[in-house]
């Protein structure tokens, strides 16, 4: 893939990064104060075709099972993850139920990364931040309403939230310094305003002034984060955005670096990717594939498309590997590898894409300070394990006192911790 | 009064409602307190009073001028009872007959002195007001941001002021959306853009499914196919930064056909190059995007052609074979794939024999088939090439025209005819233009500025007064009544001194905007107590008719002082009502009022309902909008709610949820059958859905939602320690079973004695709201394969708490309707807490009450019952 050398040039800076960090250092006064839940990040991960079954669950279950062939290329970070298979919503089938990946047993449910991101992202700049690689025809998350977040598929948008350029930055401070004379003067407006009006308005209008105190603070608090170097990251993106369907794993590539960036300056603690699934024809080693992407997920036992499918996967599966690897190698203030208190979920809605079946979901999950190293195997006839009892306890390993999920009560505590 | 049979207290109120109004302002009346201490407070004391209601503060109530919601709600059932005769409870003392009669008349009285009109609290901008707002101010549509904070929800509408509240994240989001407006009026400065120059291979062009193919350095194209992603090219790495002119470059030529199935192309290739944003779907029709030139390819040898076209950011352009050999359309694809297969028997055995004839997909596909008709052994005598034959493979594979045509037209890459790109170079931007959008901006910038916009308006000696000017004009139309004198010299220095630390007016302007749209004037509505004065009644009527603030003509009639004139205010109400935005009324009550607002959240069981989307939700929405629409346009009396025997409904709708037959295309007026169940809002899916759960069906529910929206009697939330009651739909024991073990406790069947039997009767619709007589329940046959069998017959009979007998929905509905005022007037009620944003008091219930009779006298038209509401002393008070 002649896109995959650019990456890893990309990937290197990345690892270069200069940065201070005082935002970091503020989770450290914290953790002498309470103690904090081992895992503080989460990272879901989910591709739209999901993964060839027979290529991606190992044979054998336990901790000595042999990496199947997608699993191959992450096999030396064996300890830090576990493979799941017979795990499911038991959803509906089709393209149309995917977007349960996330949710549960049915569409539009509020999702894992929503329930989590009010609860440990009080304090990084971005509750929550929802991405994609490549064009993408369903959506991953949904809030408590209902309501499906948009997704981020430029890198350069996404690099643009995350770490303004100089240029960005002196206006956004403008307008933050006028801005907060603006608030002065409607905190007059509104005195004026309080002696017109009734007593019980009186009350009421003291919504108005505590709400105008709390953005003031804010306002500051921005003012000085962005005086420090926090938000400056010496990292090149390409000079193009690599939306065109060609240049989908790329794109994946340089989204991954961009979450480790992300998770390193503190900027979100809860990050999802949706990797898209349309007729993106890639070019692997040289040579441009015979067939898109999605006819290739048809293939119908075809032993060559299920080839080209699997190289198409592993790509995948590198990818998310690298971005691992950053995260062991990138520390937070106690110099403790990222990954250790980052759950990094790597999943699907799509259990089967050649059948449209969402029944036994390739499913992986790393970091987190989770006990890896194993090949959980369920029967996925059987109704003693769902999907949702895994999410119970990575809500559980963030802090978060869950017992259900969607249609699960479970949880796999007694696999997992 | 047989129009209130079910209580006492309102044929009580109404034997002396004429005095009700005057008594307002007539001489204080007072709480009957000597009738309390001698037949109540013996029970009704301190903390272990009977039924939790005390009254040991009658005598603190009687010096108060004013009561408060829940005394008032206090003292109501107290007056219910003593004029029901319920209490004081047998056995006790009992006064007389006229005593009590007395005795209820005074409380009345009193408490509609004590209650009186008005009250609502300083009412917040929900977030359809805030957009709405800001377009008849700014003129654009503003789309708030994800993180806008949603409006709470109270008394069932998202417009009251007790609900609106601001909070922090609120204050976040004004501040930021207010930033986002300003720079649309006022857009940042940009860098100018450098030109560049950029060469692209055929490499460099995209290719997705089987749009194209790279062979021998050349992007061949072949599909006429008016997808994007199925048909056409686009660079990988180039888009339109800035919008501009660019010179485009492409290099094509003809690969004329070695294909001998296919002959010879027709005369030239028309290679359309037309501009696309990155930002659209890939799956968007190739002919929706703008078509910048067309060339025609017409020779063997590479040939440069050349346009200068007009890009705007995120634009890129796309290259189409706009008259390919292959189309995507069945019929077409299978009439090309007769006529190859006739002209070369060995490719259809190709196909005939290829192993994975309908999952070949791509490269991969065509590669087997080609080995096949290539191949020495092929012997076309061992296959059947009848033209039978070959038609009926050709239909097979055509009816897959994206398996199918993604795999033949690599044919057609490999072997011709196709339209060979070489390369393309772009340059630019050659000049700057400005987007359609900016245009329109500027011009909207140049009239909403006036004097200001004038160049070098910085160094005109009137510019103090062009901002005064500037400042009176905007903050009357933002605050919705005149600027004071102290407002507008205020933003005037705001403003000023922004421009002299600038230099700049436009960043003056840009600050006031900013500011101007944080401020409580603003935000808030209604700050006079009191009678509302012209300009507030033209915001209450405005927002509450059109969801929007007052337009030019109520603006207008409020400075003449002219609004409150009787006639002029129902008049314009009457012309409100026809404005396009009074559609969102309809909508936003409407949901409301139904509870029909969160439709979409409630999923059918696809194993007991087949087939149900989106499209269901919608349409059972739009259906309960279009009938009440139709219902206020035509001013229809309020009991065509209840029993209209015709709906709206789109052909869906109708023969698939209504039972019918024939109905065809989109939504319309249908008349409904004689003694159809459906009709009027008891019988509306929407309703049916939204009080179910899309699975079971719950006959209190259902009961509760006939009381509360209906009748206008909602029993009180049941007591913490009583669990919900849920459906047993798995074993024998039927909803009526626990319903009547519920009831034979004495506690609980106050209120189910009226909530049930309501219940029952509507258990005849099904969870989307179809006609049913049995249940449904679902199995499994011998293998374990879920199917849905008919369970139990339901039994909607039951008892009213009246002694009314209902057997069927015509039963309820004819009741509803010989109660007519009670709807009317819980119809009356909604219609003016969506108006005013908060509960009516004892006052002002009492004067709807009247306005409901003397309208049923005069008709009972809906739309004069909404005027005497736009007329009444409760809407015309804060």
């Amino acid at each position: 893939m002649p896109n995959n050398r650019k990456s890893r040039r990309h990937f290197l800076q990345a690892a270069g990064v200069s940065l201070a960090l005082p935002m970091l250092e503020s989770i450290q006064t914290k953790a002498k104060e309470v103690k904090l839940p081992i895992a503080q990040r989460l990272i879901c991960v989910g591709t739209y075709l999901g993964f060839h079954q027979e290529s991606f669950f190992p044979v054998k279950s336990g901790v000595d099972y042999e990496a199947s062939k997608l699993l191959e290329p992450i096999n030396h970070l064996r300890n830090d993850f576990t493979v799941f298979s017979g795990l499911d919503h038991r959803a509906g089938n089709g393209h149309g139920n995917w977007s349960t990946f996330l949710a549960g047993q049915k569409n539009s449910q509020i999702t894992l990364d929503q329930i989590a991101a009010p609860q440990i992202c009080r304090d990084s700049r971005f509750e929550s931040l929802q991405i994609s690689a490549g064009k993408v025809s369903r959506p991953m998350n949904f809030t408590k309403t209902g309501i499906a977040l948009p997704m981020i598929e430029r890198p350069s948008v996404l690099y643009k939230k995350l770490f303004s350029s100089p240029d960005d930055r002196q206006r956004l401070d403008y307008l933050l310094d006028s801005g907060q004379s603006a608030l002065d003067s409607v905190k007059e407006q509104a005195q004026r305003l309080k002696r017109r009006v009734s007593k019980q308005d009186q009350q009421k209008l003291e919504e108005y002034f505590s709400a105008l105190r709390d953005v003031e603070q804010r306002v500051s608090r921005q003012r000085e984060n962005l005086a420090s170097p926090v938000a400056r990251v010496d990292y090149e993106l390409p000079e193009y955005d690599p939306i065109a369907p060609t240049l989908m794993l790329e794109c994946e590539n340089v989204m991954y670096d961009l979450i480790a960036l992300a998770l390193q300056t503190d900027s979100s603690r809860v990050i999802t990717m949706n990797i898209g699934g349309l007729g993106q024809v890639f070019t692997l080693d040289g040579r441009t594939l015979r067939a898109g992407y999605h006819a290739l997920s048809h293939h119908g036992n075809d032993e060559d498309k299920i080839r080209d499918l699997v190289r198409v996967e592993l790509e995948h599966i590198r990818s998310f590997s690298k971005f691992l690897e950053q995260l062991q190698q990138k520390t937070d203030a106690n110099n403790r590898p990222l990954l250790d208190s980052t759950l990094v979920l790597l999943g699907t809605g799509m259990g089967d894409s050649s059948r449209h079946s969402n029944r036994n979901l390739p499913t992986l999950v790393a970091g987190g300070g989770l006990n890896h190293g194993q090949h959980l195997a369920f029967d996925p006839k059987d109704d003693s394990a769902l999907l949702g009892d895994l999410y119970i306890t990575m809500l559980q390993q963030l802090g978060i006192e869950e017992t259900t999920f969607s249609n699960a009560s479970n949880n796999l505590n007694h696999h997992l911790l | 009064m047989r129009h209130f049979p079910f209580t006492i207290l309102l044929f009580a109120i109404c034997s002396f409602m004429d005095s009700a109004l005057v008594a307002v302002d007539s001489p204080t009346v007072k709480i009957p307190r000597p009738f309390f201490h001698a037949y109540c407070l013996d029970c009704h004391t301190g903390p272990d009073a009977a039924n939790g209601i005390a009254l040991d503060d009658i005598d603190v109530l009687a010096t108060q001028s004013r009561l408060d919601l829940q005394d008032s709600e206090r003292l109501q059932r107290a007056l219910k009872v003593i004029l029901s005769g319920k209490m004081p409870p047998k056995g006790a003392e009992q006064p007389k007959i006229d005593q009590r009669q007395n005795a209820g008349k005074q409380l009345h009285t009193a408490l509609i002195q004590k209650t009186g009109f008005g009250g609502t609290l300083l009412r917040r901008l929900s977030r359809s007001e805030y957009i709405s707002s800001i377009r008849s101010l700014f003129d654009f549509d503003y789309q708030l941001p994800n993180s806008f904070p949603e409006d709470r929800v109270e008394h069932g509408f998202d417009n009251s002021a007790e609900g609106l509240v601001v909070s922090a994240p609120l204050m976040e989001a004004y501040f930021n959306s207010a930033i986002e407006i300003a720079d649309r009026i006022i857009p940042p400065l940009e860098k100018p853009p450098v030109r560049t120059v950029t060469k692209l291979t055929a490499k460099d062009l995209v290719i997705s499914y089987s749009s194209g193919a790279v062979i021998d350095g050349t992007m061949r194209l072949a599909f006429d196919w008016n997808v994007l992603f199925r048909s056409t090219t686009w660079p990988e790495k180039w888009e339109a930064r800035q919008a501009g002119t660019y010179r485009i470059q492409v290099n094509a030529s003809q690969l004329l056909s070695q294909n001998k199935a296919y002959g010879s192309f027709p005369g030239s290739m028309n290679l359309e190059v037309r501009a696309r944003s990155l930002n659209g779907k890939d799956s968007e029709p190739v002919l929706n995007q703008r078509l910048l030139k067309t060339f025609e390819v017409t020779k063997e040898s590479p040939q440069t052609f050349e346009l200068i076209a007009e890009l705007y950011p995120q634009e890129t352009p796309v290259f189409y074979f706009a008259n390919g050999p292959v189309s995507g359309d069945k019929k077409a694809l299978e009439a090309l794939t007769i006529r190859m297969f006739k002209a070369d028997p060995r490719l259809y055995a190709g196909w005939k024999n290829s192993p994975q004839t309908n999952g070949g997909r791509g490269g991969l596909g065509w590669s087997r088939v080609k080995a096949i008709r290539d191949s020495d052994t092929l012997d076309l005598a061992t296959v059947d090439t009848s033209d039978v034959a070959m038609a009926k493979l050709a239909k097979t594979l055509s009816n897959n025209p994206g398996n199918y045509g993604e795999t033949m037209v690599f044919q057609f890459y490999e072997e011709g005819p196709a339209l060979e790109l070489h390369g393309v170079t772009i340059e630019g931007p050659l000049t700057i233009i400005q987007t359609p959008e900016q245009i329109t901006q500027q011009k909207r910038t140049k009239a909403f500025l006036g004097a200001l916009a004038e160049p070098n308006a910085i160094n005109n000696p009137s510019l103090k007064d062009d901002l005064e000017e500037f400042f009176r004009r905007y903050l009357s139309q933002l605050f919705r009544r005149p600027a004071t004198e102290q407002d507008v010299l205020y933003f005037k220095s705001l403003t000023a001194n922004e421009i002299e630390k600038s230099g700049s007016i436009l960043k003056g302007i840009h600050l006031a905007i900013r500011t101007s749209l944080m401020s409580p004037q603003f935000l808030y509505r209604g700050h006079q107590p009191g009678v509302l004065d012209h300009y507030d009644l033209a915001t209450r009527l405005a927002f509450f008719l059109t969801n929007a603030p007052p337009d030019a003509e109520l603006r207008r009639l409020a400075k003449e002082a002219k609004l409150k004139q009787p006639g002029i205010l129902t008049a314009q109400a009457k012309r409100l009502l026809t404005s396009v935005n009074a559609d969102s009324f309809v909508s936003l009550f409407v949901r409301q009022w139904l509870g029909i607002e969160h439709l979409t959240d409630i999923m059918p069981d696809a194993r007991l309902i087949k087939d149900f989307n989106d499209s269901d939700h919608k349409a059972m929405v739009t259906e309960s909008e279009r009938f009440f629409q139709h219902i206020l346009d035509k001013n229809l009396s309020v009991e065509t709610f209840i029993s209209a025997d015709f709906t709206f409904a789109n052909e869906r709708l109708a023969n698939r949820f209504y039972g019918m037959t024939g109905v065809k295309g989109n939504f319309k007026k249908i008349q409904l059958p004689d003694n159809s169940p459906y009709g009027g809002v008891l019988g509306q899916a929407s309703v049916m859905m939204a009080t179910a759960n899309g699975v079971d069906t719950s006959p209190v529910t259902r009961g509760i939602w006939v009381l509360e929206n209906i009748l206008g009697d909602a029993p009180p939330d049941p007591p913490d320690d009583v669990p919900a009651i849920t459906p047993d739909t798995s074993n024998a024991k039927t909803i009526r079973e626990v319903l009547t073990a519920h009831r034979s406790d004495a506690a609980c069947a106050s209120c189910h004695r009226s909530i049930d039997p309501i219940g029952f009767v509507l258990e005849n619709f099904d969870p989307v709201g179809r006609y049913r007589t049995h249940y449904s329940v679902l199995t499994e046959d011998k293998e374990g394969k879920p199917f849905v069998a008919e369970g139990p017959l339901i039994d909607p009979t039951g008892t009213y708490k009246d002694g009314t007998r209902f057997t069927n929905t015509h039963d309820l509905k004819r009741y509803v309707l010989s109660n007519i005022d009670m709807f009317s007037l819980c119809l009356a009620r909604k219609l003016t807490e969506y108006a005013t944003g908060r509960q009516p008091t004892y006052a002002e219930i009492t004067e709807l009450h009247l306005l409901v009779e003397e309208n049923r006298q005069a008709g009972n038209g809906f739309q004069n019952l909404l005027l005497g509401i736009v007329n009444s002393r409760a809407f015309r008070t804060k």
